[in-house]
């Protein structure tokens, strides 16, 4: 009891109060720029957070990442840009409802499916920590192997509309990632020579050309062309929660599944959550009674992935805290800060500052509440951005990525980086390949193979291994089902009513 | 601007199987039977593979080997993109010798011309944005754009 009195002392103190407000500002407005992202923020944020004590530096990040997290979804609907790649799964739709006029539903419901989610997530962080941390420590190579083969092959199969450019997409990202050094054996791989390619392909540089720089290149061919159809979406005036509590009604379970597996998701260190994202989506979209909506601008897969998404910022912070394992990207910056600050993230952590583990939470709980109110104000400022003219915004973004892509290097690498990846980005976007499945690649490409690596190594070659321990085994025979069935559905589609289409051969 | 399934299936092609040679030429793990050039060289089948679908997928469709839309055959909007590639590179390139400030601002007002904004708007934008960028990144989150020219000054 003492504890927790003493964590409520260390959380409602005003100067607190002020970082939060400040940070969440932050995290709402970077999020919100498409080419900076939630980690971006995080790591941007260190530097500022260093002079502070520890309960006001953590929920300075706490709460600029949980709203960055939101914020992403913005640009999302607005511009067809995610500001984050958390909200890549869901931009079509959002975009999509956007242009329908349904705007307000959909940012409102994507705020309020958050702010659920990040409650759930946060509930799940106080009550299972110990038991998730430990669940997620019988993992071995396989299974983790399995679980980012499972991730991708929601992506390619479930999650787009042409599973065969989307394996190419996906082929590429892994590609990438196999750029720079080998996990397994340290040796440099389709480096040419070049040093800053020995660190391979930076994520973030990558993720910023291929998602704004290449929509930048897109909006500039067509920045002087009268009446477009992809400008802006009609302008829709209103309250901003207007139908939301009845969307969250009709589809409580879709909420309640997408923070539960959001919260899960995060929990296992490597995926964060743009992983929880488009897993959730997927799952979605496999057990909806009106799978043909995604994509064209359906709330349901919305909900389900915006409360995931937000879900597994709070459960990201479980294998963190308890073993000093990251649950993501983010984490992997928060615990240096818990270095930094002394608080040794590992299980010594709930024996020598419990009220720090209790702070944490109620952190937590307060920069999701705060998340609607300044939600709102994003919402409503966001859409201010769009009366500005093309012809100033489009030249604003392109800096501002830029920076951000210099940011994280702190060298040209990374504008270069930037720049090829958007022509590589625009090119393909252009010709009906998804970009999402290159950057999933790159995401998981260093695990996937490090796992794969691994597995096989202890094996000695036998596939027979990857199935022997039974959550393995569980995993992978989903993933060969779904390979077949999709597979099967290419070569054996059933017939087709109107279009002349002729079956592929047999 | 669409290029026909069947060129981008054969680029892939070709890609997947330079990958599949680069990856040989990998040392092997030693004492191991599976290396580096295990993973990159399944990828690089299955990049090639699909290539191959791809590309029978596209010539069995037909269709032409580059199309483009009616508005985009004036040089004009790729002179547009060109400019946003030049800003990017020419920041890339001599950021460090001209410095940030010079290079964003001018580069800001060469875009905000170029795509249509008035002259006045132009100059505001960058200016106000450039300055912007360079307190929030510069000033206040410590990140280290170039100076540039203008070093000692700030």
């Amino acid at each position: 009891m003492d504890t927790l009195l003493a964590a409520l002392e260390l959380v409602f103190d005003p100067y607190v109060g002020l970082v939060i407000l400040c940070a969440g500002a932050f995290g709402l407005f970077v999020g919100a720029m498409p080419g900076l992202t939630a980690t971006m923020a995080t790591a941007l944020l260190v530097p500022v957070t260093f002079f502070m004590d520890p309960v006001p530096s953590l929920a300075a990040i706490v709460t600029a990442t949980t709203m960055a997290i939101f914020a992403g979804d913005i640009p999302g609907a607005l511009l067809r840009m995610p500001g984050t790649p958390a909200s890549a799964a869901y931009v079509e739709d959002s975009y999509r409802m956007a242009l329908s006029g349904k705007l307000n539903l959909n940012l409102g419901s994507n705020l309020i499916c958050s702010a659920i989610g990040g409650l759930i997530g946060v509930a799940f962080l106080a009550l299972c920590a110990p038991w998730l941390a430990e669940f997620a420590l019988n993992f071995t190579s396989y299974e983790y192997f399995w679980l980012c083969a499972l991730g991708l092959s929601c992506a390619i199969f479930i999650a787009s509309q042409d599973p065969l450019k989307a394996f190419v997409s996906l082929m590429i990202g892994l590609t990438l990632a196999c750029v720079g050094i080998d996990p397994a054996a340290g040796v440099p791989r389709f480096t040419f020579g070049n040093i800053d390619l020995l660190a391979g392909i930076e994520f973030i540089p990558a993720m910023i050309g291929l998602f704004a720089l290449s929509e930048i290149m897109r909006g500039a061919l067509r920045v002087r062309m009268p009446g477009l159809e992809d400008a802006h979406p009609p302008a829709v005036s209103g309250p901003l929660f207007k139908g939301v509590w009845g969307v969250v009604k009709r589809y409580k379970v879709n909420v309640l599944r997408g923070s539960l597996l959001g919260t899960v998701v995060g929990a296992l260190p490597g995926a964060g959550a743009d992983i929880a994202a488009w897993l959730s989506y997927a799952l979605s979209k496999k057990m909806s009674k009106t799978p043909e909506k995604y994509g064209t601008g359906h709330v349901e897969g919305l909900v389900d992935a915006s409360a995931a998404n937000n879900a597994s910022v709070g459960g990201a912070w479980i294998p963190a805290l308890v073993f000093g394992i990251p649950g993501d990207s983010i984490t992997a910056i928060v615990i240096g800060v818990l270095y930094m600050k002394g608080m040794n993230p590992g299980p010594t952590v709930f024996l020598n500052n419990p009220e720090l583990i209790y702070a944490t939470f109620m952190i937590f709980a307060v920069a999701v509440l705060a998340m609607i109110p300044l939600g709102w104000v994003a919402v409503k400022g966001a859409r201010q951005i769009l009366r500005a003219p093309r012809a100033a915004l489009l030249p604003c973004i392109t800096l501002m990525c830029l920076v951000g892509a210099f940011a994280m290097t702190n060298s040209p690498f990374g504008i270069f980086l930037m720049l090829c990846m958007g022509l590589l980005g625009w090119v393909l976007e252009e010709n009906g390949f998804p970009v999402a499945p290159i950057i999933l690649g790159l995401v998981l490409g260093g695990m996937f193979e490090q796992n794969f690596m691994t597995s096989m190594i202890k094996s000695d070659g036998d596939l027979a291994g990857f199935f022997e321990r039974p959550i393995a085994a569980v995993l992978g025979v989903m993933v060969i089902a779904i390979w077949c069935f999709a597979i099967g559905k290419q070569l054996f589609p059933r017939r087709r009513a109107a279009s002349g289409k002729p079956a592929e051969a047999r | 601007m669409r290029i026909s399934d069947a060129l981008t299936g054969l680029v892939f092609l070709a890609l997947g199987v330079a990958v599949v040679v680069t990856a040989q030429g990998f040392p092997g793990f030693p004492g191991q039977r599976f290396g580096p050039s295990l993973f990159p060289t399944i990828l690089g089948s299955g990049l090639a593979l699909s290539g191959l679908l791809l590309g029978l997928r596209g010539l069995r469709a037909g269709a032409p080997a580059l199309q483009l839309d009616a508005d985009l055959r004036a040089p004009g909007p790729w002179i547009t993109v060109a400019m946003v590639l030049a800003v990017v590179l020419a920041l890339a390139l001599f950021g460090d010798a001209v410095g940030f400030i010079p290079l964003s601002a001018a580069g800001l007002l060469a875009l905000c011309l170029r795509m249509g904004l008035s002259p006045l708007p132009s100059v505001g934008v960058a200016v106000v944005f450039t300055a912007l960028l360079w307190w929030f990144f510069a000033g206040l989150l410590r990140v280290p754009l170039p100076q540039g020219i203008l070093m000692g000054v700030l």
